[in-house]
């Protein structure tokens, strides 16, 4: 007694479906299992292709440049210019030519309009946290595609300049928060996207009349020249040393095309123009105060080390910056004090990026740490204008001690600080800094902690 | 003079399908080998499908957007393992959806979005087959969703997506002697759960 076997059946479902016999004619070539046969050859017939939705096109485009991205987040850790550039071609397709990010130059539209609503708008968290991302970090590679696409929107020729500008302070911001751990690939690249991205606002500037926005920022850049010349003297990789090198010309080159802005005070922010009084203020008085202002710190660090952060997790490392800071200008070097505190904000924008610090803490070390850069900042100046008069040979310290600040650079510069680091809230990054050795670089705009 | 011209139409045809076999085989190369704009024409070719077929089984446009995109990112993360066999890459891409797919159901096990939307239903043609049949599309779903994953995974692909023996049986990596003896009780399966809903021809 036979039962019906899966190869009888695939075969007349074969026959059938291709049109070959019809259901009768199966069962009639195999009376013993016609019924078995009949009711299951019903069932595959009553099976109907899937109703013809369609995808929502919003949803098609939305989600392949998330799929894309979160591609490319993911092979984010392998930071270098060729992936870069692949995710460049993948979205955008492939430019006719090339600048070191790999650019494009055409750009389909609809790819085009789903990135910029990624960056404008859906994932607003992802975005938002990708702006402090540095390189080498996943989010890096969102946050270089965040600025091609927002060039690629700008409206205006004197609109692209600015972002230029504005893109190319936040390479220098990348290189002085990073500085000691920079890649020696990433050296070069940062510095190379600064120049690429100085040098196309220069070209702008040499056809259209750049207005006071762009001059201001074209001046802060200018004072911030000291970062390239502090990097190479403090020893960068001979690899790194064109870049470094192109970065401060190209920064000479569009102070050429740049107009000196009208009213420096109107457009930046409340920034109290110090030009003589300083030079009065002998250095010991302001390594004095400087001193206190980091004491008052140093006690801000102790309190949230102590409830919030805990010593590991660079607890303890912020709070040794600080020290370290307090010891220099004790012992009349504020430069290396500096370093210290650039190293402190970087480690405190860590913290807040990583969520491991309440907003209010944050914003309260914050404002400390901005008064303790002014009073810094007061005290290099003071013991560059008593060098100037001959009192003070300025001692060169070692290299590095403790900490990771790599260059002791001597005050060289005179020219008067400006010194209130960026209120928190507002948008163009750079506060205006002291030129000399790589001050310390007040955190702009701290995002709320990112969640990704 | 007509057949001629009939011929001459086909083997266009074919050479067009032909092209674009070979334009997909490319593409599909590259995308295993690492390309990541190749993928991206993939998922531009693909995605209707994927999503028709996710939609299938979760009834619902939200969840079906959701998955269709963990569909492209899995298939991403897992494409080194893709051999081009004699499966076409969609139907290794409907393997994805389905893991997904029935993954997602287990979790939900509660809430049964079995229900296909108003609209989806709308857009489902051939009414004829019921009176054929005399079994309901809607009532044929509902059952096929209860099949034990590997059944529902042989009875979609062939009948519901509607792909040959050998292309389900690349796709699952089993023979086709397997995929037949799986459908015969499928099938089966199928008639015993939709026997109440049998409406008398």
């Amino acid at each position: 007694m036979s039962s019906l076997s899966p190869e009888v059946l695939a075969s007349c479902l074969d026959r059938v479906q291709a049109g070959e016999s019809t259901v009768e004619e199966c069962l009639a070539a195999h009376p013993e299992f016609a019924e078995e046969l009949g009711g299951l050859i019903r069932a595959a017939l009553a099976i109907a292709p899937p109703p013809a939705v369609e995808p929502d096109p919003h949803f098609r485009s939305r989600a392949r440049s998330t799929l894309l991205t979160t591609i490319a987040l993911e092979q984010g850790q392998a930071e270098n210019r060729t992936f870069l550039r692949r995710v460049m071609h993948a979205i955008f397709g492939r430019p006719s030519r090339t600048g070191p990010i790999g650019r494009p130059a055409e750009m389909p539209l609809p790819v085009f309009l789903a990135l910029a609503i990624l960056v404008g708008a859906g994932s607003a968290g992802v975005s938002l946290a990708a702006e402090e991302a540095l390189p080498g970090e996943p989010l890096y590679a969102l946050k270089t595609v965040t600025e091609v696409v927002r060039l690629s929107l700008a409206p205006s020729d004197a609109a692209r300049a600015e972002l230029n500008l504005l893109y190319a302070s936040r390479r220098l911001d990348e290189m002085e928060r990073l500085r000691g751990r920079l890649q020696i690939a990433q050296y070069q690249t940062t510095a190379e996207r600064y120049a690429y991205h100085v040098e196309q606002a220069t070209e702008i500037g040499k056809k259209t009349a750049l207005g006071d926005e762009v001059a201001v920022l074209v001046q802060r850049l200018a004072l911030r020249r000291q970062v390239w010349e502090n990097l190479l003297q403090a020893g960068a990789p001979d690899s790194a040393v064109p870049a470094l090198a192109k970065a401060m010309t190209r920064t000479d080159a569009i102070q050429q095309v740049a107009p000196p802005p009208k009213a420096v005070a109107a457009s930046a922010p409340a920034a109290p123009a110090v030009a003589t009084p300083t030079a009065a203020v002998s250095a010991a008085v302001a390594n004095a105060e400087a001193s206190e202002s980091l004491a008052d710190l140093s006690k801000a660090v102790a309190e949230v080390v102590r409830v919030e952060v805990g010593l590991a997790d660079g607890g303890a490392a912020m709070a040794t910056e600080i020290a370290s800071a307090k010891t220099a200008v004790e012992q009349g070097q504020p430069e290396l004090a500096a370093n210290n505190l650039s190293a402190f904000i970087g480690r405190l924008g860590e913290l807040q990026r990583a969520g491991k610090i309440k907003q209010e803490s944050f914003q309260a070390l914050y404002n400390s740490y901005s008064e303790a850069v002014s009073c810094v900042n007061a005290a290099m100046v003071a013991k560059a204008a008593e060098k100037a008069k001959g009192n003070n040979p300025s001692p060169v310290a070692p290299a590095s001690s403790q900490n990771a600040s790599h260059s002791a650079p001597t005050a060289t510069s005179t020219v008067p600080p400006t010194a209130t680091p960026k209120p928190l809230a507002t948008l163009p990054p750079t506060a205006s800094k002291a030129p000399a050795a790589t001050p310390a670089n007040p955190e702009r705009r701290p995002t709320p902690t990112p969640k990704s | 003079m007509g057949v001629a011209v009939l011929a001459w139409a086909n083997s266009a045809e074919q050479a067009r399908a032909l092209q674009a076999e070979r334009s997909e085989a490319s593409l599909v190369d590259r995308a295993v080998g690492g390309d990541v704009s190749a993928f991206a024409a993939l998922y531009d070719a693909h995605l209707t499908r994927v999503y028709r077929y996710v939609y299938y089984h979760v009834g619902n446009k939200a969840d079906a957007e959701d998955l269709t995109q963990q569909v492209f990112l899995q298939a991403w993360r897992a494409i080194r393992s893709f051999r081009r066999g004699s499966s076409p890459f969609i139907a290794w891409l409907l393997t994805v959806a389905h893991n997904i797919v029935v993954s997602f159901r287990r979790q939900y096990k509660e809430q049964t979005y079995i229900e296909l939307e108003p609209q989806a239903v709308a857009r489902w043609g051939n009414p004829e087959l019921e009176t054929l049949t005399g079994y309901d599309r809607a009532s044929v779903r509902r059952a096929i969703l209860q099949l034990k994953p590997d059944q529902q995974q042989v009875i979609v692909l062939r009948f519901v997506e509607q792909f040959e023996y050998a292309e389900v049986a690349a796709a699952l990596g089993k023979s086709e002697g397997n995929i037949r003896v799986i459908q015969h009780r499928a099938l089966a399966e199928l008639r015993r759960l939709l026997a109440p809903e049998v409406r008398e021809k």
